[in-house]
């Protein structure tokens, strides 16, 4: 396979461009169906994903990568990497992640970054402003919840 | 801003179904309330708590019921450490309620017991309740009664004992305790079957509520405190039943790796169950201070402990262990 065969463009929604290992890229089920079928030339368009998402997405699969003998770390070493990888993530990163993930078909990282919010949505009200749910209880439909439900507000 | 309109359902019951049951508990909108109540999101909820498995203990001191539960498969690494005091509650686990069962209505005043099955077909829960009262020389008259849960009707309904088995080896004694599993349906307990010398097992199927009997060998002397496994003091004995219908059975027996010496020391230990990384979860009998439970790979012949701290808050009570608890989010009512 000549080198150019082995690398892959994937163009974001804004139109830039990412020069990628196809190893890296077939991570992606959506990418890898592409591919298979041969309907898309070496540079693949991405039109749900923005280049700042998708060069996280990247980054990710670089991580996950497994490349002739290169890349396969420990998975005390990745499970680190992909905690550290969504800590500092804010709502709306997390969120186009997770649809980003979704539209690109890696299951890992819907997993992961699913995890991600529900771990940070821990309270009532990180629950309410992280996924912005509008409560539309009434007041006292609230407190008949509340009261039957004591257990889960006591923290 | 991103919110829940511009996100698919499925991905935020992805979301959801790895929340905490508290958190799902608090969700207070009308729209996600009858979502989180639908059973494509109570079954998905319930893949995932099977997917990280916990230890359940429950310990009694004087008329409470104390109930905490801890991760059970951790990181293979090292000998670690959990802390369990801050987890206490009362009653029943998460909710902290528990729902009385109706009184069992029965003339027999002998020994009582139920147990937990689950059909896996029609999804339900079923508790067998039995009672046992001699009538001298060795014979008992016996009464099983199933309640099934999730009907919103709780009430108990007598099972037809199957008359060939019953007349063919009735049940001379049915142990409580420890030595009941219930798998694909079947729920598996010890009891002493009369024709026998020694306790046997006996089958409930959960859906027909049918019951039958496992002969085992001659040699498999099955006691009334363990779960199929014997446990001696340099190997583990191992009897797997290989085909229930067929009574067919094969032995095996495993050398204790030499570290067991330093990890379980002079500990008296029981078998609480095996879990899905195929290890023995070893517990000790008696609540000691400082409190481990074990854990024994088979295939690996590897042992390591697991430190439970603030249980010496427990001394001289009694303590239960079960493994592989997992967490439902059906309502309330629909139990």
């Amino acid at each position: 396979m000549s080198k150019s065969e082995k690398k892959i463009v994937l163009k974001s929604l804004d139109n830039e461009a990412f020069e990628v290992e196809k190893a890296v890229a077939l991570q992606s089920q959506t990418i890898w169906v592409m591919c298979e079928d041969k309907c898309v030339g070496n540079e693949i368009p991405l039109e749900n994903v923005t280049g700042q998402i998708l060069a996280k997405v990247i980054d990710y699969c670089k991580k996950h990568a497994v490349v002739d003998g290169d890349g396969d770390e420990s998975s005390e070493e990745l499970k680190n990497w992909d905690t550290e990888f969504t800590k500092n993530m804010d709502q709306s990163t997390l969120f186009n992640m997770i649809l980003a993930a979704n539209y690109l078909n890696i299951k890992s990282l819907l997993n992961l970054t699913c995890q991600a919010v529900a771990d940070k949505t821990k309270t009532i009200d990180e629950f309410h402003t992280f996924l912005n749910i509008e409560n539309n209880f009434t007041p006292e439909e609230e407190a008949q919840i509340c009261q039957e439900n004591l257990w889960a507000f006591d923290d | 801003m991103e919110n829940w309109e511009t996100i698919p359902v499925d991905l935020i019951m992805e979301i959801l179904s790895r929340l905490r049951p508290k958190s799902i508990a608090r969700c207070v909108s009308k729209l996600w309330a009858s979502t989180l109540a639908s059973s494509y999101f109570t079954e998905l909820f319930m893949t995932r708590s099977c997917a990280r498995p916990q230890l359940l203990f429950s310990l009694r001191r004087s008329n409470a019921l104390f109930v905490f539960s801890l991760p059970q498969i951790l990181d293979p690494d090292e000998n670690s450490c959990l802390v369990a005091a801050n987890h206490l509650m009362i009653v029943l686990h998460c909710t902290r309620q528990s729902i009385p069962l109706p009184r069992v209505k029965t003339k027999s005043v002998g020994g009582v017991s139920s147990l937990l099955g689950f059909d896996p077909i029609d999804k339900q829960f079923k508790v067998l309740f039995m009672t046992t009262q001699y009538s001298g020389e060795g014979t008992c008259y016996q009464e099983h009664q199933v309640l099934t849960l999730g009907t919103g009707n709780l009430s108990w309904r007598m099972t037809v004992a199957e008359p060939e088995i019953m007349i063919e080896c009735p049940i001379k004694q049915i142990y409580p305790g420890n030595s009941e599993i219930c798998i694909n349906g079947v729920l598996y307990y010890v009891a002493w079957v009369a024709s026998q010398v020694s306790p046997g097992i006996l089958c409930f199927n959960v859906r027909s509520e049918k019951f039958s009997v496992i002969y085992n060998p001659e040699d498999l002397v099955i006691r009334s405190d363990s779960t199929l496994v014997n446990y001696k003091a340099r190997c583990l004995e191992l009897w797997v039943l290989v085909d229930a219908e067929k009574h067919e059975w094969s032995r095996h027996i495993y050398a204790l790796p030499s570290s067991w010496k330093n990890v379980v020391a002079q500990a008296l230990i029981f078998v609480v169950g095996v879990i899905s990384t195929n290890e023995f979860v070893l517990s000790p009998c008696y609540l000691v201070d400082p409190f481990y439970v074990f854990y024994y790979n088979i295939e690996k012949n590897t042992i390591r402990r697991v430190e439970i701290q603030g249980m010496d808050a427990f001394k001289h009570c009694s303590f239960h262990i079960s493994i592989d608890l997992v967490e439902d989010v059906k309502l309330m009512q629909y139990v």
